[in-house]
């Protein structure tokens, strides 16, 4: 029996593949921005626009595979990731608790700027084995989205601000999803589509966390943690 | 067979329809102990039926019980009927305290129903991706459990818990997505391609690069929900600040949830890697987590940080066994993750009976159990010396078991440091114990009885007698059905 | 005919630069709303510079005097071996290749600051050591840009890099090159003094950065900084343009005719990139001075996450 191939990944020349290798470094363009803001508007800016890019990216995807799923996927990533959570966020955190500037950065814009560049030729390095063969676009896609991931972990470890933190995770989750539909098209939609829900029930769970802790400790601008250690 | 495999994912549930009625902890927690305890019935008949070596499948591979998934079913079942039964004492004396709001109850029994059907959900599927999503979904749950008393500390707990363990699993999904990819050249349909039993059939043919990268991203990813080292620092701090009936959750059952995963995930890596490269990297991780729980286990201070410790020594013990491989190695982990859970879960209901007793979390705090709350007092010193793994109970069958396998398949000097470890635990897990157990009553007053009313103390004395009765049994005699049951779960696997 | 070509293409920088600066401040004017000079100020300006005698400074030496003729003399060389008006080397295109290019505007900008301190007046002093601070973190940034070039070309010759894009659709659009692009362009505004670095057109001594550095001449010699200066700025669009955004319709370096079409080209496309200068200029304002290291970090990293994809690709 021939092994059929269940997935094609978009070649690195076709069209389609431009399109997303751009929209992938845009993403992380933004993921950058992200780490180098100190405004908290500025973050779920960014994070909206990531969004956005990558409900794009998405739909270059769905063009190519002729998928339903991934359609459904593209819409809900721009309704939800690219306005509904910044939308959320905005509107019942930052202008509720009056949140300007984050001042709990464990390091400065700069350095984490250059740790970041760090990070990225990290990913770029490591990930190039022979993983993915060098035909595919993910090759050039599957670095990025690591780097991605990596950046919005930064973001999760030099902020100490609940909220830079929140940002960072969903960061993250963009990655994780770019890696994704470059990868592997074709991850059933029925999956997926739990994947979103967590993430969805995850952001809720957090926004009300965030909102508890701001009512508890009165000054919002301190939003941070530091009672337990051990 | 699916009908009975969806009751006992259903049944947990009640209590969260019924708080759409009311708001008292008397008739939710009855209520919750009740689906408990009935849906370990459920799941004790699926054990029976699927543990001779059937496999069932349905809705393609999206639903699946094999040996291995009843096994960890019922012992998962044991804690939700043990913590339910625990949480309807717990929440009433809370209750009539005054110390939760009408909306407390209500969250607290919701979300306690979720997390439990969800975990008992995630060991019925045979589809990697949905277990992820089951996994996850449980993890949420429990955060608002940990978050539950609303003080600026257990909020604290509970974003460390949801962050750290979010990002955890998030990683644990790109382990998942390697793991897809790494089955893109066999035939098949998509959905199958990440389908545990089909992949487990082929899975000599998985591409080894992306498997390696999968299985160590999976290891990472649900290793930070299991607790192992260096992933484990939001362990403690959810332990000590959840109520004591979630934490017992926690411990006892949302840690072998990982576990199961893990277990899962290097059973794939078998076929293309072969056996070195998986038991190599658990073992890393299982000493980190045995050592650093020790360290921290050495320090006294609040007791329910020192009881999360010991769970993530435990959880490391149960890597180090999956290590050594082998059937004994993989005996001895299934026999101690059931034996833990028991155990665990007893530990986390006597803290709070103490919480409720002493209204304070320091071991200082606490002095002449014994005298003040009898049975309480008993139970902590019985289920200390049965979790730092001292016969006549299960533990220490399972951790001879382990240290068995360790003799047959690995170096002495392994097993030697392992042994001394386990030795410093028991010490200091017992020592601490004693101090709280014996010794005068104690400088302070206490807050009265832990439970006011007769009921509520029959109701938090049932789980803890049930819970060591069963410990007893297994460290005296396994009987032969679970005996089968475990021997089936290691062929599934190898 | 190279070699005409060659004094053409010249000439074309040494002339064309003032109109081209008149026309940017004119073009900026009217977006302003305001009505603006005449295109041909700059001439007029040159023209009645060149005529008055100079006043300096009794503290200035020979260096202060020779500066305006050194980095003329840099910016002249530096148009004989770029890409302006042909797609093929000049006769006198050996002599550096974009590095060393970059090397001989960095001796202009040199020459201008120590001329700058010589007269050891405070704003000169002041410009000279703003200039340098810039300059250390513009100049790895541009490094960096000629290696991302460099990786689609596999040469740091500026007329094989033109190739190496123009001839292939697929590098056009690799992020690579976009990403370069950008931060070419970042730094040519930070080169130029243009906003976001500092204001051209700002007349408060001690907010200036450029400007300060000239304050002290006049005259003949004050003539030849500014004329310099424009050259600096035409001669950089003129490679913005050429490598990165259009690297089309240059002449071949044989043929008079198609040299000549090249100089229509180049106005055409010397038209867009003024355009962008004129929508930055209009549309930001001036960074704190302590950001400037944030923009051009910006820019490194343009350059650095364009490198790092190229690697990657294999390309």
């Amino acid at each position: 029996m021939p092994l059929s191939v269940v997935f094609e990944s978009l070649s690195t020349a076709s069209p389609e593949g431009v399109l997303l290798n751009i929209a992938a470094v845009a993403m992380l363009l933004c993921a950058f921005a992200c780490l180098g803001s100190k405004l908290f508007d500025r973050y779920v800016i960014y994070y909206g626009a990531q969004s956005i890019v990558l409900s794009f990216a998405a739909a270059v995807v769905a063009v190519h595979e002729h998928d339903a799923g991934l359609w459904v996927l593209a819409a809900l990533t721009f309704l939800i990731k690219g306005i509904g959570i910044p939308y959320g966020t905005r509107h019942f955190l930052i202008e509720r608790f009056a949140l300007k500037r984050d001042v709990s950065l464990s390091t400065g814009l700069s350095t984490s700027l250059i740790f970041g560049a760090f990070l990225t030729a990290f990913a770029f390095l490591t990930i190039r084995s022979g993983t993915v063969p060098d035909t595919l676009v993910a090759r050039a896609v599957v670095p990025i989205s690591t780097a991605v991931i990596l950046l919005g972990a930064l973001c999760m470890v030099v902020r100490r601000h609940t909220i830079a933190q929140l940002i960072g995770w969903l960061i993250i989750e963009n990655g994780v999803f770019l890696g994704a539909i470059s990868i592997v098209a074709t991850f059933p939609f029925i999956v997926e589509a739990g994947v979103f829900l967590d993430l969805v029930a995850a952001v809720l769970i957090m926004i009300a966390f965030v909102s508890g802790l701001a009512r508890q400790l009165a000054e919002a601008s301190a939003l941070e943690l530091r009672q337990l250690s051990e | 067979m699916t009908a009975l495999a969806i009751l006992v994912v259903v049944l947990p549930l009640a209590p969260a329809l019924a708080t759409t009625l009311t708001a008292r902890a008397r008739p939710l927690g009855a209520l919750s102990a009740s689906s408990g305890i009935a849906a370990l019935g459920v799941a004790v008949a699926l054990a029976v039926h699927v543990g001779s070596g059937r496999r069932v499948t349905a809705l393609s591979g999206f639903l699946y019980l094999d040996p291995l998934s009843v096994y960890f079913l019922a012992t998962i079942a044991v804690v939700v009927a043990l913590a339910s039964v625990g949480s309807a004492a717990y929440m009433r004396a809370e209750e009539q305290r005054g110390e939760l709001s009408p909306l407390q109850v209500r969250l607290y029994f919701i979300f306690f129903a979720i997390f439990a059907s969800m975990m008992l959900a995630s060991f019925e599927t045979g589809n990697l991706g949905l277990l992820w999503v089951l996994i996850e979904a449980s993890t949420l749950a429990s955060c608002v459990l940990v978050g539950l008393e609303g003080k600026s500390v257990s909020l604290e707990a509970a974003w460390k818990y949801i962050i750290i363990s979010s990002f955890g699993v998030t990683i644990a999904l790109v382990g998942t997505l390697f793991l897809y990819y790494a089955a893109g050249d066999l035939a098949g349909s998509p959905t199958q391609h990440l389908t545990w039993s089909y992949l487990y059939v082929h899975a000599a043919h998985l591409a080894p690069e992306s498997l390696r990268l999968a299985f160590l991203l999976a290891l990472i990813g649900y290793g930070t929900k299991v607790g192992l080292a260096p992933m484990h620092t939001w362990l403690p701090d959810a332990h000590s600040e959840a109520p004591s009936p979630a934490s017992a959750m926690l411990s006892a059952a949302l840690l072998n949830t990982g576990m199961y995963a893990i277990i899962r995930f290097q059973a794939l890596t078998r076929g293309a890697l072969g056996t070195g490269y998986a038991a190599h990297i658990l073992l890393v991780f299982g000493f980190a987590s045995v050592v650093i729980a020790t360290l921290f286990i050495v320090l006294r201070g609040n007791y329910k940080r020192l009881f999360a410790y010991s769970s993530v020594e435990h959880m490391g013990i149960i890597a180090i066994a999956l290590g050594f491989g082998g059937v004994l190695g993989l005996y001895g982990a299934l026999l101690h993750t059931l034996t833990h859970a028991i155990g665990k879960a007893v530990l986390f209901l006597t803290s709070g009976d103490l919480v409720l007793r002493y209204r304070s979390r320091l071991i200082d705090d606490v002095k002449g159990a014994l005298t003040v709350t009898p049975l309480t007092g008993a139970v902590l010193l019985l289920a200390a010396l049965a979790v730092a793994g001292s016969p006549p109970f299960g533990l220490f069958l399972s951790e001879f078991t382990i240290i068995r396998a360790g003799l047959q398949r690995s170096s002495i000097v392994l097993v030697a440091a392992l042994v001394v470890l386990l030795a410093i635990v028991f010490i200091a897990l017992v020592g601490a114990a004693a101090g709280m157990a014996l010794g005068d009553s104690p400088d302070r007053p206490t807050s009265g009885p832990a439970y006011p009313e007769r009921s509520g103390r029959v109701l938090a004395a049932a789980p803890l007698i049930a819970g060591m009765a069963m410990l007893l049994l297994l460290g005296l005699w396994i009987p032969g059905g679970l005996d089968r049951l475990i021997m089936h779960s290691i062929h599934t696997i190898s | 005919m190279s070699d005409v070509l060659q004094i053409i293409q010249s000439a074309v920088v040494l002339l064309a630069a003032p109109l081209y600066a008149g026309i940017l401040s004119r073009a900026e004017a009217i977006v302003q709303c305001k009505r603006g000079p005449s295109v041909l100020q700059p001439y007029h300006d040159l023209r009645k510079l060149l005529r008055k005698g100079s006043a300096t400074s009794d503290q200035a030496s020979w260096i202060f005097h020779g500066a305006p003729f050194v980095a003329f003399a840099c910016y002249l060389t530096v148009s004989a071996i770029v890409p302006i008006i042909t797609d093929e080397p000049l006769p006198l295109a050996f002599l550096a290749d974009l590095i060393g290019g970059a090397f001989i505007l960095g001796l202009a900008s040199f020459a201008i600051s120590l001329a700058a301190l010589d007269t050891a007046s405070p704003l000169g002093g002041l410009g000279a050591s703003r200039t340098t601070w810039i300059g250390s973190f513009a100049e790895p940034a541009l490094i960096l840009v000629f290696f991302t070039v460099g990786a689609l070309s596999h040469s740091d010759n500026p007329y094989l890099e033109n190739h190496a894009i123009a001839h292939s659709g697929a590098a056009y659009v690799l992020p690579t090159h976009i990403l370069g692009a950008i931060a070419f362009f970042m730094l040519v505004l930070a080169e130029n003094g243009r906003i976001p670095i500092d204001n051209p057109t700002g007349s408060i001594e001690i907010s200036m950065i450029e400007e300060s550095r000239v304050l002290e001449y006049s005259g003949r010699e004050y003539a030849l900084v500014k004329w310099g200066s424009w050259m600096k700025l035409f001669l950089l669009s003129s490679i913005f343009m050429n490598v990165f955004v259009i690297p089309w319709g240059l002449g071949n370096a044989t043929d008079l005719a198609s040299g000549l079409l090249g100089i229509l080209a180049l106005f055409g496309k010397l038209a867009v990139c003024g355009l962008l200068i004129v929508i930055i200029d209009s549309s930001f304002a001036k960074l704190r001075f302590f950001r400037i290291a944030e923009y051009l970090g910006a820019a490194f990293l343009l350059a650095l996450i364009g490198i790092a994809t190229s690697y990657v690709l294999g390309s």
